[in-house]
């Protein structure tokens, strides 16, 4: 049985997932909109809403917000959000009207960042032969294998951000997804010298120095 | 082949993330509203008004699956002395009661989280022989499983990970978050790896064939 084949906005989701498990809202449907301010205030299409009496205004400032169905720009930042009416307020603009699609909130880490590591992963992990990738393009590795190397990316991004004991927290968990990345590439039988390559480089006290900066 | 439903997953992972304590489970032991759920087990002359407020009442099964069922929101408001809780924002349909209106009230995490992980850790652990369970199905409805207890040790190693992430809690409580997905990541592994029979490749460094 052939291993299921992947796309940019699986990827980024099945991140998103692992990434912000304790955030309330990582998906969603929008009910109106435009191309600078998302509503979602039913729940209908999907359970998730964005409108709560719990959640304070200040809740969702500074995420990001990615519009994959609209033309670039596809990313826009919030900065209001009314919690009655379920709205953010979107700066800057995007490259169309957003209502009614689907979106993703990107807590901490910018969506064209993801991006750029599921390109960068899915070009070591098919040795080069995935050069572009655009939103719809079928990926011939799993998405659970391209999350692994993108949650060691972002772990390690994450790590940067913080000091003490939380940084090495992220070190720690970066360094087990690395290691899931290069099992799962082994079992959909990628490239295996890639993997034994990345074996020796991870284990490296200086790559282990170098992962840090 | 080991079977069970979602519903039964979900709750007992989510009774060994929070303890019984504060995960529940009941039946609505009145009719409610879009907005309001009425059961007479969350009667209590000791609980304060903001004991549930944040939670996540999740509707898990109605009469013939039909809405609210699946439908997650969050507390708004508890009243001790009905057993009332209100949601904001509504259900998309009143809750009924009895048989027709079960719930969970899930403390922390938003139930699509666990309905995740059990997904992932059903296909993940599997090497995707196993099919993740649709989001349209009935909570009721039997899936093929590997393994009740080792699939809730791939789900419990999947929420308190991503849970071990959250910035806003104290460093000793997010290293506690990760010891604990370290051991049910251990416990997973062997589990899939002894009992299940799912291999892993060993990776081999170059140089040391």
């Amino acid at each position: 049985m052939a291993w299921a084949t992947a796309n940019l906005q699986q990827v980024r989701v099945e991140v998103l997932r692992r990434l912000y498990a304790y955030r309330d809202n990582i998906t969603g449907t929008g009910s109106g909109g435009g191309s600078v301010s998302l509503i979602e205030d039913t729940g209908t299409t999907d359970g998730v809403t964005l409108e709560s009496a719990v959640y304070s205004n200040n809740d969702f400032i500074g995420a990001w917000a990615y519009v994959p169905s609209v033309a670039a720009p596809k990313v826009s930042r919030v900065t209001q959000y009314d919690r009655d009416a379920g709205t953010l307020t979107l700066s800057p603009a995007l490259g169309a009207t957003a209502a009614s699609v689907a979106y993703e909130i990107h807590w901490l880490i910018p969506p064209d960042r993801l991006n750029d590591w599921i390109l960068q992963r899915s070009r070591e992990g098919s040795s080069g032969a995935m050069v572009t990738i655009a939103e719809a393009t079928a990926i011939n590795i799993s998405k659970f294998t391209l999350a692994e190397g993108v949650l060691a990316d972002a772990l390690r991004w994450l790590a940067k951000r913080e000091s003490g004991p939380g940084r090495q927290l992220m070190e720690q968990e970066a360094a087990h997804h690395e290691q899931l990345w290069l099992e799962r590439l082994a079992l959909e039988g990628l490239n295996p010298l890639v993997n034994r390559l990345n074996v020796k480089r991870e284990q490296t006290e200086a790559a282990s120095v170098l992962r840090r900066f | 082949m080991p079977t069970s439903t979602r519903i039964a997953i979900r709750q007992a992972i989510a009774a060994k993330l929070y303890g019984s304590d504060t995960f529940l489970t009941g039946t609505a032991t009145a009719a409610g509203s879009t907005t309001t759920m009425v059961d007479t087990k969350l009667v209590s002359t000791v609980a304060g008004a903001n004991q549930y407020v944040g939670y996540w009442l999740y509707c898990d099964t109605t009469t013939a699956s039909a809405a609210p069922e699946g439908e997650a929101r969050m507390v708004s408001q508890y009243a001790p002395s009905t057993g009332t809780l209100t949601v904001d924002p509504a259900f998309t349909v009143a809750v009924g009661t009895g048989t027709a209106a079960t719930y969970e009230l899930h403390p922390v995490l938003h139930p699509d989280r666990l309905n995740e992980a059990i997904n992932w850790a059903l296909e993940f652990g599997s090497n995707e022989a196993y099919a993740a369970i649709a989001q349209a199905d009935d909570d009721t409805t039997t899936n093929a499983i590997y393994d009740l207890d080792i699939l809730m040790e791939g789900a419990l190693y999947y929420l308190k990970q991503g849970w071990s992430h959250d910035q806003r809690l104290d460093p000793e409580r997010r290293a506690e978050l990760t010891e604990q997905w370290q051991q049910h990541y251990e416990n997973w592994k062997r589990g899939l790896a002894e009992l299940v029979g799912y291999r892993r490749p060993t990776l081999v460094a170059e140089g040391s064939q």
